[in-house]
């Protein structure tokens, strides 16, 4: 190889890796202090079609989540400390917290960190904010803490470069108020239920312990075309209102006074 | 065309011939789901396993498991670290008839003891039956003495009863330190009809060697999903894998019952000459056009980039026939392509006959 050859070869593989990086604002190329931990290579973005180059086989749950790029940095100083992320973006707040909750379910400390809310964990703490989905791999020697300090510390830099984000449906909100906890509502961009193929929707469990799945669809017409579709596919109980549908997984075939709320509720905010 | 038949016709004598020697396992068993034996560690698990990766929902595990599955793949990463509070709901009170096998990260010592310890909790069980280093892609990451006496003490404290590897990328070189260094006693290897030959004999040699061989990814060879004769094609790949010399089992993700249902009748209904050759016909169709992701290319790259983004933009421009994607990703990885272009001859031999210097051309004039 000449010299030539080399020069082109630098000049071609850190034009991509610059491009790719621009949609995530503002990695910082250190973290932390005494010691503080600086950035180890260059930072990385993989899209869906590359990323199990990262992640193997998970590429293919966070694509099914929405995953339009995936970037990761890592950070280390000379104590051995390390301190790596993977940025999803996710196209959608609603599909971050889909994942999110996935992740995190109803098991873990969750706390709230500006806009962003963050999963606490010893080593693999996670977090949302807006459409972006952050996993963190942390190990700091004498912190049992998860390295809170240097995830916030991250967050806060992340955030001060964003501009205003969209933020979740109100469906939303509305389920979480509803269910037995608000963890408890799970949001699926796929299928929110495989066996049914039922496409894109809410799932959790009411105060009744029964389970749940809503779908809001785009017009009354659509709604009702998809719930004779499901119909079809073996669904007894399903209740449409305008453009959303609810149904119960048990499928007791029989409509609830709390399907109808939610529906009602749903439908008039 | 006349070199495709020629090569249909040979890989269809081949696969006749590897259909026909297993087959007899499988026709000699009255089992609606066969047993194997998953090499020295002497633990008999039905050919059909479950990965269950991507699954949240434990009653769709125990579906598959009250058809017979007896194998089930976690990790203590999947789901964030919830897979394995999944699949422990899901094999609450038949554990005793069941193959358990999660991973583990390389780390320091403190934190793998923690992540297995975290991971038995969260199955709900005393041990599982292997316990995989995750992800590994070299020699060097095999035999490291120090991860071995991780693993082995963590044995002898009665965490787990087999040490194992998981590996996605360099697998022949993994496959061959393990057969040799004789510690791991089992490989979870990536692996589809549309794999080298070179790795399915190293899978082979290693099966040979005593090491249990489970197969994953083994139906993301291609995306076909036209009707066929007699199996559909996730059945048809899946069922290709399972009767290659040396595998003992695999376990392809389920996320419903309908998926569990259909590995289920990949099993129970025996391929005839017509989906051989379908097969032998599809894959040959897939020559020179469709990547398998498998890595080759970038080691024998002499500037080390391969030709994966290369053949991944020719993929959605002729594959997928989606030339919006094909400009605006051609676009992010313009001055790879144009580096392949512009190199005075290519050294990699493409594992799938791709031909990545002629790609990047065809990519750059549609490009401009």
């Amino acid at each position: 190889m000449n010299i030539c050859s080399v020069l082109l070869l630098v000049t071609a593989l850190s034009i991509p890796f610059a491009a790719l990086a621009e949609n995530i604002p503002n990695l910082p190329e250190s973290i932390g202090s005494a010691p503080a931990l600086t950035r180890v290579d260059d930072v990385r973005t993989w899209d869906p079609e590359n990323m199990y180059e990262h992640v193997n086989g998970e590429a293919e749950l966070l694509k099914r989540y929405g995953a339009t790029s995936l970037t990761f940095a890592a950070y280390e100083n000379e104590a051995g400390d390390y301190f790596a992320i993977d940025i999803l973006d996710m196209q959608e707040p609603i599909n971050a917290y889909g994942l999110y909750r996935l992740y995190a379910g109803c098991d873990g400390t969750e706390y709230s960190f500006l806009e962003a809310t963050v999963l606490a964990d010893e080593y693999a703490p996670h977090a949302l904010l807006g459409p972006y989905f952050f996993r963190f791999n942390v190990d700091i020697s004498g912190d049992s803490g998860g390295g809170k300090q240097l995830v916030d510390d991250f967050l806060k830099n992340f955030i001060s470069s964003l501009s205003d984000q969209p933020s979740l449906p109100s469906t939303l909100e509305t389920l979480q108020q509803k269910a037995l906890q608000p963890c408890e509502v799970n949001y699926h961009p796929e299928h929110v239920d495989y066996d049914l193929e039922s496409g894109p929707g809410y799932t959790w469990t009411g105060p009744d312990g029964q389970t749940y799945s809503l779908a809001v669809l785009r017009s009354p017409d659509e709604a009702k075309r998809h719930a004779g579709l499901l119909k079809s596919r073996g669904l007894q109980t399903i209740l449409v209102r305008n453009n959303a549908i609810i149904w119960q997984k048990a499928d007791e075939k029989r409509s609830t006074a709390y399907m109808e709320e939610i529906l009602k509720e749903v439908i008039d905010k | 065309m006349q070199i495709q038949r020629r090569e249909l016709l040979k890989g269809a004598v081949a696969s006749l011939t590897s259909f026909i020697a297993p087959r007899l396992s499988f026709a000699e068993s009255s089992d609606p789901l066969p047993k194997r034996t998953l090499g020295r560690t002497g633990l008999q698990a039905a050919v059909l396993g479950y990965g269950a990766m991507q699954v949240s929902d434990p009653a769709i595990i125990r579906h598959g498991l009250d058809q017979g599955i007896n194998y089930i793949d976690t990790a203590d990463c999947y789901l964030g670290g919830r897979n394995e509070k999944v699949v422990g709901k899901a094999v609450k009170g038949v554990r005793e008839r069941l193959v358990i096998a999660t991973k583990v990260h390389i780390a320091k010592e403190s934190r793998m003891r923690k992540s297995v310890s975290k991971s038995l909790a969260s199955l709900g069980v005393k041990k599982v039956d292997l316990m995989q280093l995750h992800g590994l892609s070299s020699k060097e990451q095999v035999v490291r003495k120090d991860i071995q006496q991780t693993m082995r003490q963590m044995k002898q404290e009665g965490k787990f009863d087999f040490s194992a590897v998981t590996t996605h990328s360099n697998q022949i070189e993994v496959l061959e330190a393990v057969a040799e260094d004789g510690f791991y006693d089992a490989v979870l290897v990536a692996v589809n009809f549309r794999s080298p030959a070179n790795l399915y004999k190293a899978i082979k040699q290693a099966s040979d060697a005593g090491v249990g061989i489970i197969a994953m990814k083994t139906q993301n060879g291609g995306f076909e999903d036209k009707a066929w004769p007699e199996l559909t094609p996730h059945q048809a790949a899946l069922r290709y894998v399972l009767d290659q010399p040396g595998i003992h089992l695999a376990v392809p993700g389920m996320l419903s019952r309908k998926m569990v249902n259909e590995n289920l009748g990949a099993i129970a209904r025996k391929p005839d000459l017509s989906d051989i050759l379908h097969l032998e016909n599809y894959k040959t169709d897939l020559l020179g056009k469709a990547c398998s992701f498998c890595s080759g290319c970038i080691d024998q790259c002499r500037f080390g980039i391969g030709g994966m983004d290369v053949a991944r933009i020719q993929m959605y421009l002729e594959g997928y026939r989606d030339s919006e994607l094909a400009v605006s990703k051609g676009r992010e990885v313009a001055a790879k392509v144009r580096l392949c272009n512009d190199c005075e001859g290519c050294s990699v031999n493409c594992s799938q006959g791709i031909d990545i210097k002629r790609s990047a051309q065809r990519i750059l004039r549609f490009l401009s």
